[in-house]
């Protein structure tokens, strides 16, 4: 058979699934903590093409050269670089600013730098730390908390929020009494609003956001609901910055003092497409998949001649 | 079927529905007391296209797998209660309040919150001897008994910050006295109040107050701006003659519409294109 037709029609579905994922990104514009994933290709395994028949006749085998058979969509990491913050009104809201930086790397635009043996290495993130309604940690950098019935900090998907102490957050103070507001230092430490004390838990530990960095965020698989989650035997990669008894986690400590990470209060992450690269990204797939599929005619038209014209008298 | 039409559709879809909330916004850009409305997205849960163990290659990024997603959808609307401005009107029945807080009015029979307290003073049926201080619509404003406060014929009324209403007589100072106290109920989660028209919100139906503690009376600490044991972070206070107007600004709301037209439109070319390219793919044999 024609192995052109077959290469095509994999192009069809490779530019497809790049239409899916930028029209996706389009459709998250307004998603806050939103990271714009791009889809990456690869080809087929090659295979070499050799003349057949070649030694029948006596010659030796003559090789043609390597052919690839084809493309797919591999996989559909997210880039992870910070997106605006937008000031709302809402004092639940949460941001995340971060820029770590690591010594001796030089982080380019996508949050990528090459070490000194050519490894790759890409920029830590800092996530804020979720609890699904199964009881299981997840990670998400859309801030948008509320409070439920039961005082419990929740996002606006239903995932409880967690604390320094790794317990769902629950604002209500000792006397029972609901906690309507708080005021965040940039380390993510709750404060009495009205006196700038700090505020305790029921069993008298600092209350705030626990905070998660991740060694390789490209090691998040993307669930829905603006929550991430690690792979099972990947734990290790991500790291809970857990207070121990009101003490600040030294290396976060350290990362708020000298600007690279900070929490803002009544701020949201926006998402980080842009409309723009995405427009363009679109009609570059529509007019490939388009080219694809002109292949696929011209080879049918060939096949056409091959079947209904060579063999006519 | 084309996953670039089920994201685009979803996301227009919520889309309007954010349009539909700035429009409401717009709508009430002069409405006294009117609290605007903001609306958060989220992500819409994907499926992940399983790969065998051979897909782990050198150079991949991301863990096996490769997921899809279906656009986005309106995750949340909240309320901005943040401080609309106060408009001196002169009237003596119009209250303006300062903080995170409500008047408490009874609607019917239900308990009501409003920010909007353009009041007036009215004669009740059966009742000859007071006048009633209502909302516009006629729902009492309560004291913190639950009682609607009324003020006797004839008194003009004098009320104080933190709600203190003092009837007296204009041609004779001596004759005073205190006719009851408006009521401010305090929100602590306002998210779950649910808006039932003319400025009225109220803890819905199927919630406990007391044990969600969603609304809970102003004790005296949160009008004290020197106390510590105040709740709120902006003490209360009650100023009369004094309307607070509509916390709707008129930028904010267009600049949001720009974005969000924007965001429909491109999600509109996203649609076009994919509907583009299922002609493409029908159109294989021409």
């Amino acid at each position: 058979m024609i192995r052109g037709l077959y290469t095509a029609a994999a192009g069809m579905i490779a530019e497809q699934r790049k239409h899916d994922t930028v029209t996706n990104n389009i459709a998250n514009l307004q998603t806050a903590g939103y990271k714009q994933v791009n889809a990456i290709s690869r080809s087929f395994p090659e295979m070499l093409i050799a003349l057949s028949g070649g030694q029948a006749s006596g010659g030796t085998s003559r090789q043609i050269g390597r052919l690839n058979t084809g493309v797919l969509a591999e996989e559909d990491p997210s880039l992870y670089v910070q997106g605006d913050l937008k000031e709302t009104s809402n004092k639940f809201d949460f941001a995340i600013a971060s820029n770590i930086e690591s010594p001796n790397l030089e982080f380019n635009g996508t949050g990528m730098a090459f070490d000194a043996d050519g490894n790759r290495v890409f920029q830590r993130q800092l996530f804020f730390t979720v609890q699904s309604p199964e009881g299981e940690t997840r990670y998400s950098r859309s801030g948008n908390f509320e409070v439920n019935a039961a005082g419990e900090l929740m996002t606006a998907e239903g995932y409880r929020v967690l604390g320094l102490d790794g317990q769902p957050i629950v604002l209500v103070d000792a006397a029972g009494r609901a906690i309507p507001e708080v005021k965040a230092t940039e380390d993510g430490r709750f404060l009495n609003a009205v006196t700038g004390e700090p505020l305790r838990n029921a069993a008298g530990q600092q209350m705030g956001l626990l905070l998660s960095v991740v060694e390789d965020p490209n090691r998040l698989v993307r669930e829905g609901n603006s929550v991430y989650r690690v792979n099972a035997g990947e734990e290790g990669t991500v790291t809970a910055l857990a207070d121990n008894a009101g003490v600040r986690n030294a290396e976060f400590g350290n990362w708020v003092d000298t600007h690279q990470a900070a929490i803002r209060q009544g701020y949201l992450e926006q998402s980080n497409v842009d409309p723009a690269q995405s427009m363009v990204e679109l009609n570059n797939a529509l007019r490939a998949y388009e080219a694809n599929q002109k292949m696929v005619q011209y080879y049918d038209r060939s096949l056409e001649k091959a079947v209904n014209e060579v063999g006519r008298v | 079927m084309n996953p670039s039409l089920i994201s685009s559709m979803s996301s227009m879809n919520a889309l309007q529905r954010k349009l539909d909330i700035l429009a409401d916004n717009m709508a009430n850009l002069t409405t006294t007391g009117y609290k605007r409305k903001e609306a958060n997205f989220a992500d819409i849960l994907m499926n992940v296209k399983q790969q065998p163990q051979a897909f782990q290659q050198n150079g991949r990024l991301s863990p096996l797998g490769y997921q899809q997603s279906w656009g986005s959808r309106i995750s949340q609307v909240q309320y901005d209660l943040t401080q609309g401005s106060l408009k001196e009107t002169g009237l003596d029945t119009d209250l303006g309040i300062e903080g995170d807080a409500f008047f408490e009015v009874n609607a019917n029979g239900q308990t009501a919150y409003t920010r909007d307290g353009a009041f007036q003073l009215v004669s009740r049926a059966g009742d000859t001897q007071n006048q009633y201080l209502t909302t516009a619509e006629g729902h009492s404003v309560l004291d913190y008994a639950g009682n609607p406060i009324r003020v006797r014929n004839g008194y003009d009324v004098q009320i104080a910050t933190d709600g203190t209403v003092m009837e007296y007589k204009q041609n004779d100072p001596d004759d005073k006295r205190v006719a009851g106290r408006v009521k401010l109920a305090v929100a602590v989660k306002p998210q779950y109040l649910e808006q039932i028209g003319n400025n009225l919100y109220i803890v819905p139906r199927d919630m406990d107050n007391a044990a969600a503690q969603i609304v809970r009376d102003a004790v005296a600490a949160d009008f004290d701006a020197d106390s510590p044991n105040r709740t709120v972070d902006t003490p209360l206070s009650i100023r009369q003659r004094w309307l607070e107007q509509s916390n709707v600004s008129m930028s904010d709301e267009m600049s949001d519409l720009l974005l969000v037209q924007r965001a429909y439109q491109l999600n509109a070319r996203a649609l076009t294109s994919a509907d583009t390219m299922m002609n493409l793919a029908n159109n294989l044999r021409g």
